[in-house]
């Protein structure tokens, strides 16, 4: 029944003859000679399976994609656009406000930078209980002064230190002092710590007085 | 001595050589069978540079193991499965590289080979590409079907010596050349219209 079923060859005449007409494929004219070489010279080597066995194109879209990245890397690397790398860059130094928070690092270094001007540099160093002053003078000669401070450490506040911003870090419990807010519900205020010529210390102390001496007159007429 | 060769048959001949390692027994063989196999491995994978590679492979293993040929058997199905694995090989080691293709697997698959606008009658007429057509058809039909169909539509082989070839049942046979016949006519279809 099968064999009847697919001998009936009459269905697919066409294509029979078709493919009955198709052209033979030859080999090549020095065939037999290259055979032969091959064999003389004990050429085994099977190339067809060899061909199978050579990994190589697995690589070939690997490459392609490395040699186009690299490609449009130094196209795209002449862009005039030069982008900063934030994590490269040296952070930038804000003396101003940069203190050390640890006792005995000295601020002089950031005095250095500032020699060039021929004003004289005042800057003070902290070391556990001591108060040094560091003058550099305009002849670049660096002195080192004592301070012996007036005021309780704990109880005042270098006034000019926290106005520009120098121990915003390691005074913070001083500004709360000085704002009189924080935990200390005694809040006893010594005094500020004042730079400056004598004059300005007497011309100061002249309009104090004149403000107090207006005060109790304004208390007395009341 | 080479006329007598010339005048034995293909199993004679390999025995002249399994005997005697007479090359130019071999040498005859060859000649023999060097385009017939040409012509099959060629339909078969479609290019012919790696046809010729995969046709010089069959006669340097025929050489090599001559000693494996058995006597009860035609040497053209020996030689011929040799040149059919090899073929087979390289249509899977294709199939691995090509990724992004088309399977030819599909049994649904009924792509028109060519759409009869483009060829035109009067080029249909050229024989040269008609049968690049019917080629391009044949590389489109499954390969179980495809090289049963070769074998006996092309080289005109008996069903009895493709059932020796590929190692199938002469009823296996018949059913895969009859499902390859009619892959083939669908994909040709236009072509028959004419």
């Amino acid at each position: 029944m099968e064999n009847n079923l697919y001998n009936n060859d009459s269905q697919f005449e066409k294509i029979v003859k078709t493919l009955q007409s198709l052209p033979k494929i030859k080999t090549e004219s020095n065939f037999e000679f290259k055979l032969m070489t091959r064999i003389q010279n004990k050429n085994f080597v099977i190339e067809s399976e060899n061909r199978r066995f050579n990994k190589a194109w697995i690589l070939a879209p690997s490459f392609t994609a490395v040699a186009a990245a690299v490609l449009l890397f130094f196209v795209f690397s002449d862009n005039p656009i030069e982008f900063e790398n934030l994590l490269m860059q040296e952070p930038k130094m804000r003396s101003e406000i940069v203190t050390s928070p640890e006792p005995g690092v000295t601020e002089a270094q950031s005095a250095k930078s500032s020699v060039a001007d021929n004003t004289p540099q005042v800057e003070e160093e902290i070391a556990k209980d001591e108060r040094y002053r560091v003058v550099v003078n305009p002849n670049d000669a660096v002195v080192k002064e004592r301070i012996t401070p007036t005021f309780d450490e704990n109880k005042s506040v270098d006034l000019d230190n926290v106005m520009n911003g120098r121990n915003i870090r390691s005074k913070v419990s001083s500004r709360a002092l000085l704002a009189g807010g924080g935990s200390q519900s005694n809040f006893n205020f010594d005094g500020f710590i004042f730079r400056g010529s004598d004059k300005q210390m007497e011309v100061l102390r002249r309009q104090i007085d004149s403000i107090r001496s207006s005060m109790q007159q304004q208390n007395n007429l009341k | 001595m080479n006329k007598k060769l010339a005048d034995l048959t293909d199993e004679e001949l390999i025995k002249v050589f399994q005997d005697s390692n007479t090359i130019e027994a071999y040498e005859i063989l060859v000649k023999r069978f060097k385009d017939p196999l040409m012509n099959f491995v060629y339909r078969f994978v479609g290019d012919k540079d790696i046809s010729t590679d995969i046709v010089q492979d069959t006669m340097i293993k025929f050489y090599l193991n001559k000693d494996s040929y058995k006597s009860f058997a035609k040497f053209s199905t020996w030689i011929y499965t040799i040149a059919g694995n090899l073929a087979k090989n390289e249509l899977k080691r294709r199939k691995r590289r090509t990724i992004l293709s088309l399977s030819n697997d599909d049994k649904e698959h009924t792509i028109q080979v060519e759409d009869k606008s483009y060829y035109a009658p009067d080029r249909l007429a050229d024989g040269s590409i008609k049968s690049e057509i019917i080629q391009r058809a044949l590389l489109k039909v499954k390969p179980v079907y495809r090289e049963v169909v070769i074998l006996r539509d092309v080289q005109g082989l008996s069903y009895e010596e493709i059932a020796e070839i590929t190692k199938l049942s002469i009823g296996t046979v018949k059913s895969r050349i009859n499902r390859g016949r009619t892959q083939l006519q669908k994909l040709l279809k236009n072509i028959y219209k004419e």
